[in-house]
């Protein structure tokens, strides 16, 4: 069964007015339970919007959103506790940090569901330790830490609520490869471990073909194609014509391909190079 | 000569009351001429940032000079002439923008220059073209897109008439297409006005069309040259866990195995070209 479940979903705003932009247009999306799905979109393609109506931030115009089956405006009085449930991880969450420790910031959203000092304090280490922030960081004031570890206690702040899906919008913007590749492989053990369902929105290509299961391209509205990783990719032109792009690997696969070489678009270079190698081998044989 | 020059250039953070001095340059030396596009890498931390705030007199050094167009920065006189000269631009355009209107935001520089009206008008507009914005002129900035967002305070910038702009990330939030606008305008201003850019940038493939490639690791510089020369080294690179592009990285693996390719391919059009001499056909 489906986790969550867009049905024929459409965000209008400014309806009424002379400003009406409709910025989601009759989306579905079925997300499996325990899955990881990338998403991407050219700025303005609806992603944000999209990701916003997933726990109840926006109303849909129309169409429904399921969690677990039912609709999360059924009783639009509880929509606090769909919250707590889909876990979103906004863009630079580290600008919303505000406590005296980090500890105290992490446990702001379990205290919030009504969860006694210990337990929180216990959800809290867990969130922590998932996104590898040391211990003696927890007493610190959030203001003293670097940008990654910011970024990282403002993450934690989220997964300490244990949210059955949880979302983020681009969070390795502004972070350096190292630290980018850190963080995503940390939200991937977190995944793994906790069996939870990741949506994952970036502008970067690399970032989704290394993680995502499935990745979900939104385009003027629109839901375009919901394929695995490798199967998007493979429509590198049609990404490129959005205003997207391939790893630079997968484009050089690609244009290989296009001249006639039997390979794939794949998406990192240790599988190009066991591509590559053989046809080599071959090629060098050549009389 | 050099337009700017670092010379044996330190820098320390101040004391906090439980962490000690922190020193991230360590008597870096580094030139740069006028008109040169020279890209800045190094992970976060490497003093990249805090070297190209001194070019601006931003930071000033605690060891060492810095020198601008023959200005020494140390100079509490010559701030504001230094700041005419070069212009800084950061990560995020939402922190750059203060008008609520495309045109006012772009003369805000030049006005506190204390320039006449028509000499703002003139440079407003001027600059307005260069970054191919003009049209967008009477536009609000918070309806712009982030690349959009991003060229309006590089407008900002040029309608002071710098000789030199740094520019801290300018793509970090950008989207491709975004980032494309972005690294097509600052390599115009460079080519046409003969602008001299420092970018530093995380992105590899940016470092590839300048002039030269400087690397910095742990608040000193790692190695220096042009794209091919700094490229060409795969394995120190890779030792201190930095990137290269990924074409330069699949003819380096594959050269590695013994096939005789190019030693470097910067783009994934001299990686193809370079694999197509020696695949054959015949499958």
């Amino acid at each position: 069964m489906f986790v969550l479940e867009i049905k024929d979903l459409t965000y209008t705003y400014g309806g009424g007015t002379p400003f009406e932009k409709t910025a989601v247009d009759h989306v579905n999306v079925g997300v499996e339970k325990g899955e990881f799905l990338g998403i991407i979109g050219h700025t303005g393609s609806g992603k944000s919007t999209l990701i916003q109506t997933l726990n109840g931030l926006l109303r849909p115009t129309s169409g429904t959103v399921l969690l677990n089956g039912k609709d999360i405006w059924a009783e639009p009085k509880k929509i606090r506790a769909v919250r707590f449930q889909v876990g979103m991880v906004f863009q630079y969450p580290e600008h919303q940090l505000f406590e005296e420790t980090v500890l105290k910031d992490i446990c702001f959203g379990p205290s919030n569901m009504g969860l006694d000092q210990k337990q929180c304090e216990e959800r809290a280490r867990r969130a922590a330790e998932f996104v590898g922030l040391p211990d003696e960081l927890l007493g610190k004031s959030p203001f003293e830490l670097s940008g990654g570890q910011k970024r990282r206690a403002a993450i934690a702040g989220v997964i300490a609520m244990e949210p059955e899906v949880l979302i983020l919008d681009e969070p390795t913007a502004g972070l350096d490869p190292q630290g980018r590749d850190m963080l995503l492989s940390q939200i991937s053990d977190y995944r793994t471990k906790k069996g939870n369902t990741v949506l994952l929105v970036s502008h970067s290509m690399e970032d989704i073909a290394r993680c995502a299961d499935r990745v979900l391209v939104m385009n003027e509205g629109k839901a375009v194609m919901l394929d695995t990783a490798g199967e998007v990719f493979a429509r590198g032109r049609e990404l490129e014509r959005m205003g997207l792009r391939v790893p630079q690997i997968t484009g050089i696969m690609l244009d290989l391909m296009e001249k006639g070489y039997p390979v794939h678009p794949v998406l990192t270079v240790d599988r190009a190079v066991g591509e590559l190698l053989p046809l080599l081998r071959k090629g060098g044989d050549r009389p | 000569m050099e337009y700017l020059s670092a010379q044996n250039t330190s820098f320390s953070y101040e004391e906090t009351e439980d962490e000690e001095k922190l020193e991230v340059l360590h008597g870096v030396t580094l030139g740069i001429r006028k008109g040169e596009f020279v890209a800045l890498l190094g992970h976060n931390g490497s003093g990249k940032s805090t070297l190209a705030k001194h070019f601006n007199a931003m930071l000033l050094p605690s060891g060492g000079k810095v020198y601008v167009d023959g200005l020494d920065t140390m100079d509490e006189n010559l701030k504001l002439e230094i700041r005419r000269r070069v212009g800084l631009v950061l990560q995020n355009p939402d922190n750059q923008l203060v008008a609520s209107v495309v045109e006012e935001d772009v003369a805000f520089g030049p006005e506190n220059l204390g320039i006449a009206p028509p000499e703002i008008r003139r440079r407003v507009d001027e600059a307005l073209q260069a970054v191919e914005m003009y049209d967008y002129r009477l536009n609000a900035p918070y309806k712009l897109s982030g690349g959009q967002k991003q060229r309006i305070a590089i407008a900002g910038i040029i309608a002071m008439e710098p000789d030199c702009i740094v520019l801290d990330e300018p793509t970090a939030m950008l989207d491709p297409r975004g980032r494309d606008e972005v690294l097509s305008t600052i390599h115009r201003l460079n080519r046409e006005k003969g602008i001299t850019v420092v970018l530093i940038t995380h992105y590899m493939d940016e470092a590839v069309g300048a002039d030269r490639v400087v690397v910095m690791d742990r608040g000193e510089i790692l190695t220096q040259g042009t794209p091919r020369e700094v490229f060409s080294q795969v394995q120190l690179l890779k030792d201190h866990q930095l990137d290269v592009p990924q074409a330069t990285e699949l003819v380096w693996r594959l050269r590695q195995e013994g096939f005789d390719l190019p030693e470097c391919a910067l783009s994934a059009e001299e990686c193809v070209t370079a694999l197509q001499k020696l695949l054959t056909r015949d499958f």
